[in-house]
């Protein structure tokens, strides 16, 4: 394997020269390799810290600005916490720092926090964004992609090892190719498989649209070209033929997704028996019909008892002659299915019933127990005749039903109001029926009456004695299979199975110009190559030798991405990890470095980090220490001095850096910095994707569910939010509200909107209120007495300070405010309640969800 | 401007984009829409708030407007507009017969013919205008003189999720603004208490695609469609959790205020931080407000009669079409609501049944239309508001099984009332089966830049710019329709 790559590395320091001097006048800055510029001069420097700061004092010095002074170091720590970790510092650690009088005690916090397993978390979280990662397809039918998780922690692992970004890179275009003993590097082509896949529109169209989106995401992600936009044309702005972008599909064109499996024999052999199972399951699922089967019935003193639980178990009595009648009866639910997605689960009251299958149904509890409905039932399907109606069944009270049918109007009441009233010319006669799903219920007070008010029926005959058709043996429900099924697809999400692509063979795939796009119009063949603005000449890729495994294809390209002479790979990852420093990168475009994208606002310190970076081994890390040891990430970022309003003025955005810009946390670190002030936050790293709570109404947007209902959110929901599952149809609507990238596309930066029903999320969503509880109630817990003592922890949990002595006077004040209101109403608990609502108001604070 | 600011020069982005839109506006405004300008300064005033921080705040629009908001009542799984709105006597000729146009690759299903099937009901003229209307609008068309029918509609997706995609959002792929988020972009809201584009689903589920349908895509997040139920709470999180008195939380927001104010003290000049302690100003207000916007216990019983709440049928679609009406006289700038929900004949996707679909869904939407147009009409606000009747395409002239419609296309159409169209008249046509869009043929693109002309929107200028380009809702192409404008 090394020799073939060393070769391959000849080959591309012979391909990929740096462009001629000569030539360099007309060419886009961007296009030229960067070279280490000198440090500018600085007068009178007392500021610097470190050569990034000269380059930003010369340029603040040009501007006439003057740098913001160094922020105390409990803020300093504050932010690096939250910045390498996306959570705020203990106070133990605050102190360690502002004890530790050491010289580099700066520059050992930082390392200190770059080696905390939370450092992978927040800053895998930055590379999710650029790589549109999400745990399902997309699209109407949004499959769950099982084994996605994998590429979501191969990133936090990255990052935490600080693998080489040419590595990093190298992998996630061709780690089938470069390493295909290794899982990892299987797994690092998620990144080509990320996107989302369109559904069942013509097989041809779809994998191109597929293509399309690793195009545009390898070029904009790792290049900062929008090489996306010549697939129909040439690019109406950069140096970007039509036919570059077919060079670049025609190094993925022979790819294929592939779900490798790299584990023990056991792990294979696990996964063919389970992938067996799980077919059988379904097998018997697609089997199991919903045909109505007689139950288990017992009249105990007046009231008849049904003693099964199972998928549409019924009985009729009465007679089939009977026309126009009302029907009067009590019911009783005495248990039932909690799993969620069951909306035939509930209870059925039918009339008109010729035999087992064909009448009308009342059914109450549809819909996960939140609707009635009335039902045709024609064969055993069934036909619903009005909207349903809100309405829960609650166990163990009783019911009272009422059901008439009088010439052509037939109406349906619970508790005396009126659920139904329908018209409609011909019901036939018929007996009753009685039943339920997925629940037990038990029936009394039973009285059916004629329309000339002659009774018909009073009271339940002995149904076991009666005759009624056998009862299968249906041990296994719906619910139990479904369980069965998902304890299989859990099992099998947690095997060595990578999300990949790997080439169908050596022999490449012939691709062809598509005019204006369209696939099924195409032009001249085109070979593979590079984009040609940024080679001087095209890069060779010698065909694969026979009897390869792959074409080797992507692995040239990717070398070439990472190659030194590569003008955007260094500058465009620099630029980023500015920009997730700064709120801004050093170019406003991060993802675009073309004509179309902005001018950078140091170019010379951007090619200086760029060198800096490639010369150290490609190292992220390394730049974090750089870049935060420096004077200009280490200023405060607003006072009231009469200097920094007059650096406001002139530097309006911060774009200068006159200041360190203050900006809102993303959502996920409002998320996790809830949970970690109240305590709750559950550390365990990896695996398959959490679905914490959804309120419920949100749910019923999507047409079929893809969130299970949680009716209480435990410790397992209460990972950090880079573990949450995504559900490109269903996302979190914390998440969404505030301003989450939508998965479709790679998302450079995000933007930060501020609007009401955020506010109204954060002050009434459960979420926050639970949280809020649990973290009153751990602080009692901890400090059961003192409320000084209170304040200040939660002050140091939420704002990782301590509270000045004016917030702990307006603190005590609100909290016997809040105490004077719950004694009034004589609440239980009111010290620990209105410590609730204290965290909850924190939880609100704009000093709590704004870096500064 | 400040020749110190070296960003006006290069591409706006955006935050610029908001920022100097607002100074055009300022400087340009004058000249068209000095009262809107008016009301943007007020509103500025009252709410001191900076575009580039309070997202929705009113913003003029480019010219002046007929129409200030929009309710769109979609009708998702692609109505039959043979059976309903472009009458085509000469399937009568052809029952039973091939089509010469028809081609395979344009229907979804496989077991769609080529033989045509009649309408299986009958069509009149109603009105001055003399509009052809089906048996099964006998409300709608009532109202015939107010309609501008659109009969030469086409799309490019005979799939429902792309179809419906590129209904709300000019593409059929998922994931860019709705046609609601690029209005509230354009125009901010009307409405300090309520949200500015609001969507109402129907009660047997979300159209396919759930919120992808009112997405704000890359515009922020400020722009997506809020759900509104019509039954229980209206928006989610709109009331504190049980157990919570308003006194009590009027308590925690003071506090939280306060805090704010001097953390904000600390921090002059950071208009961000500003907005936000707005934010929970106008939350708490909306938390007031909306209950009264859904209180539909406020309209006399007349009034709920006329849009069918009377009526089990008709009752739920009533009450959203009630709702809408009471939310665009409130300032909401969009609406939208779907009729038909999940799938297949709980849609007005009537692939096989024909007639039991549309007899259950023509008589849930007929009455409630009728009667917002009508309301709207009297209440002198269907000047001002565009409604907009139709789905995401229509269904086959042949028939599917023995009774059934398979989707199209190629030729389908709608309807808009109000909002400075012109009533009773036709626009455009299909073919003689109603096939494939013949005369006039009109884009999605054409009739989203004619909904935003109507607003006063030049949709050629309402672009966002994001990935390097100036996006727009009608992407390159799109011709506003003037023949149908008043």
């Amino acid at each position: 394997m090394k020799r073939q790559l060393s070769v391959l590395s000849l080959i591309l320091i012979l391909g990929a020269a740096s462009v001629d001097a000569q030539d360099s006048e007309e060419k886009h800055w961007a296009f030229i390799s960067p070279q280490r510029p000198a440090l500018p001069t600085v007068a009178a420097d007392q500021w610097s810290r470190s050569p990034i700061d000269r380059f930003i004092l010369a340029e603040l010095q040009r501007r006439k600005l003057t740098p913001a002074p160094r922020a105390d170091k409990s803020r300093l720590l504050r932010r690096a916490s939250i910045d390498l970790r996306g959570l705020p510092p203990t106070r133990a650690e605050v102190e360690a720092f502002l004890n530790d009088q050491q010289p580099g005690a700066w520059s050992r916090v930082i390392d200190r926090l770059l080696a905390s397993p939370r450092y992978g978390e927040r800053w895998g979280r930055h590379w999710l964004d650029l790589a549109r990662y999400a745990d399902s397809n997309g699209f109407e039918f949004d499959f769950v992609r099982p084994h996605a998780w994998h590429y979501r922690d191969y990133v936090i692992d990255s990052f935490n090892s600080d693998k080489p970004y040419n590595d990093f890179v190298r992998e996630q275009i061709a780690g089938d190719e470069i390493n295909p003993a290794n899982f990892a590097s299987w797994v690092a082509t998620g990144f080509c498989r990320n996107g989302p896949t369109v559904g069942n529109q013509a097989l041809e169209k779809n994998r191109y649209e597929e293509f399309h989106d690793i195009i545009s995401a390898t070029s904009e992600v790792f290049l900062g070209l929008t090489l996306g936009c010549a697939r129909c044309h040439d690019h109406k702005y950069d140096p970007i033929p039509q036919r570059d972008y077919y060079s670049m599909l025609a190094i993925f064109h022979t790819s294929t997704k592939r779900e490798k499996l790299l584990g023990s024999k056991q792990d294979q052999l696990n996964n063919s028996r389970l992938s067996k199972e799980i077919r059988e399951l379904r097998e018997q699922l697609r089997k199991l019909t919903d045909k109505p089967t007689a139950g288990k019935w017992r009249l105990v003193d007046d009231t008849l008892v049904q003693e099964m639980t199972g998928n549409n178990v019924r009985t009729v009595l009465g007679d089939s002659t009977w026309k126009d009648y009302s029907l009067e009866v009590e019911v009783k639910k005495t248990s039932g299915t909690t799993e969620p997605f069951n909306f035939n689960a509930g209870i059925y009251l039918g009339i008109r019933t010729q035999d087992f299958g064909n009448g009308f149904l009342l059914h109450l509890g549809a819909s996960d127990n939140r609707e009635h409905e009335i039902l045709r039932e024609v064969n055993g399907s069934f036909v619903q005749l009005a909207p349903r109606v809100a309405g829960t069944i609650e166990t163990d009270q009783w019911y009272q039903l009422k059901f008439t049918v009088r010439e052509g109007r037939l109406q349906a009441w619970i508790n005396q109001h009126l659920l139904f009233d329908i018209t409609d010319k011909n019901f036939p006669s018929g007996k009753i029926s009685f039943g339920n799903w997925l629940c037990q219920t038990e029936w009394r007070k039973l009285r059916i009456t004629a329309s000339d008010g002659t009774i018909l029926q009073a009271g339940f005959p002995d149904l076991q004695a009666s005759n009624l058709p056998p009862t299968p043996d249906i041990t296994l429900t719906r619910d139990s299979l479904n369980h069965e099924i998902k304890i299989r697809e859990d099992q099998l999400a947690q095997l060595p199975i990578a999300m990949a692509i790997t080439d169908a063979g050596s022999k490449a795939k012939v691709t062809h110009l598509h005019q204006r796009g369209d696939y099924r119009q195409k032009g001249e063949v085109v070979g593979p190559g590079v984009p040609s603005a940024l080679v001087a000449r095209p890069l060779p890729f010698p065909a694969a030798a026979e009897g390869q495994a792959t074409t080797g294809r992507r692995t040239i390209l990717a070398n070439w991405l990472v190659d030194r002479q590569n003008p955007l790979a260094a500058r465009v990852m620099v630029n980023r990890i500015w920009q997730f420093h700064f709120g801004l990168g050093l170019i406003e475009t991060s993802s675009n470095f073309g004509l179309t994208g902005m001018n950078p606002t140091h170019p010379d310190l951007l090619d200086w980090l760029a060198v800096e970076f490639m010369e150290n081994g490609w190292s992220i890390k390394h730049l974090h220490q750089l870049i935060m040891k420096s004077a200009v990430y280490c200023q405060v970022s607003n006072s009231r001095s009469p200097a920094m309003a007059a650096n406001r003025s002139f530097d309006r955005h911060g774009h200068y850096l006159s200041r360190f810009p203050i900006r809102r946390h993303e959502a996920e670190v409002i998320r996790d910095r809830i949970l970690w002030a109240s305590g709750a936050l559950n550390l365990q790293m990896h695996g398959p994707g959490i679905k914490p709570r959804i309120h419920p109404g949100v749910l019923e947007t999507s047409t079929t569910r893809k969130w299970p209902v949680i009716k209480t959110e435990n410790f397992s929901h209460w990972r950090r939010s880079i573990y949450v599952f995504i559900r490109r149809s269903v996302m979190l609507p914390l998440f969404e509200s505030f301003d989450a990238p939508v998965t479709t596309q790679s998302c450079e930066r995000r933007i930060s909107t501020t609007v009401p029903t955020q506010a109204l999320q954060m002050m009434n969503d459960r979420f926050t209120n639970e949280q809020a509880d649990l973290m009153a109630a751990s602080i009692i817990r901890a400090i059961p007495q003192g409320t000084a003592k209170q304040i200040e922890a939660v002050y140091w949990r939420t704002l990782a300070r301590a509270p000045t002595q004016q917030e702990l006077n307006d603190c005590q004040e609100f909290l016997e405010e809040m105490n004077r209101y719950h004694k009034e109403r004589a609440s239980d608990n009111p010290e620990q309640r209105s410590l609730t609502e204290l965290c909850h108001v924190m939880f609100n604070l704009n000093e709590f969800v704004y870096q500064d | 401007m400040n020749p110190q600011d070296p960003f006006l020069s290069r591409p706006l982005s955006v935050h610029d984009s908001l920022v100097s839109r607002r100074r055009l506006l300022q400087t340009a405004g004058a000249g068209f829409g000095s009262l809107a300008l008016q009301h943007l300064l007020n509103q500025e005033q009252a709410v001191a708030v900076d575009p580039a921080v309070n997202p929705l705040a009113a913003r003029p629009p480019h010219f002046a407007p007929r129409a200030k908001s929009i309710i769109f009542l979609f009708a998702y799984g692609g109505p039959s507009h043979v059976d309903l709105i472009d009458y085509k006597p000469a399937l009568e000729k052809w029952h039973g017969k091939s089509i010469p146009v028809f081609d395979k690759a344009d229907a979804f299903n496989k077991t769609t013919k080529d033989t045509a099937m009649k309408s299986p009901y009958r069509f009149e003229r109603h009105g001055k205008s003399g509009l052809y209307i089906s048996e099964l609008f006998p409300q709608i068309a009532t109202c015939a003189d107010h309609l501008c029918i659109l009969n030469s509609l086409h799309c490019e997706s005979n799939n429902h999720a792309p179809a419906l995609f590129q209904m709300n959002t000019g593409f059929i792929l998922a994931g860019r603004p709705s046609m609601g988020a690029w209005v509230t972009y354009g125009l901010g809201s009307e409405s300090d208490s309520l949200p500015a584009f609001v969507v109402m689903w129907d009660h047997r589920g979300g159209p396919i695609g759930g919120a992808q349908n009112w997405t704000s895509g890359f515009l922020p997040a400020a722009y997506q469609g809020t759900p509104l139920r019509s039954q229980g709470e209206p928006i989610i999180d709109l009331k504190p959790p049980a157990g919570m008195s308003i006194e009590q939380q009027k308590m925690r927001l003071r506090f939280l205020e306060k805090l704010n104010r001097r953390h904000l003290e600390q921090n002059p000049g950071e208009a961000e931080l500003t907005a936000r302690i707005q934010s929970y100003e106008l939350a708490y207000r909306m938390q007031m407000a909306a209950p009264e916007a859904v209180d539909l216990e406020q309209e006399t019983e007349e009034t709920q009669r006329l849009y069918g709440i009377d009526r089990p049928i008709s009752s739920y679609f009533g009450r959203q079409c009630l709702l809408a009406r009471r939310m665009v006289e409130r300032g909401v700038r969009f609406v939208q609501v779907y009729s038909g929900g999940a799938d297949q004949q709980l849609s007005w996707d009537a692939h096989s049944g024909l007639r039991a679909n549309l007899e259950q869904h023509c008589p849930e939407v007929d009455q409630p239309v009728a009667g917002l147009i009508k309301d709207l009409d009297r209440r002198g606000l269907l000047d001002e508001t565009l409604v907009i009747w139709g789905g995401e395409f229509g269904r086959m002239p042949t028939n599917q099984g023995t009774i059934g419609r398979d989707h199209n296309p190629r030729g389908f159409s709608m309807f808009m009332a109000g909002g400075g169209t012109r009533g009773g008249m036709n626009y455009g046509a299909t073919d003689e089966f109603g096939y494939a869009a013949e005369e006039k043929p009109t884009s999605i693109h054409d009739l989203h830049a004619t909904c935003l002309h109507l607003l006063g929107m030049d949709h050629e200028q309402l672009t966002y710019h994001h990935r390097s380009r100036d996006m727009r809702l009608t992407d390159v192409s799109g011709t506003v329709i003037k023949d149908i404008i008043a």
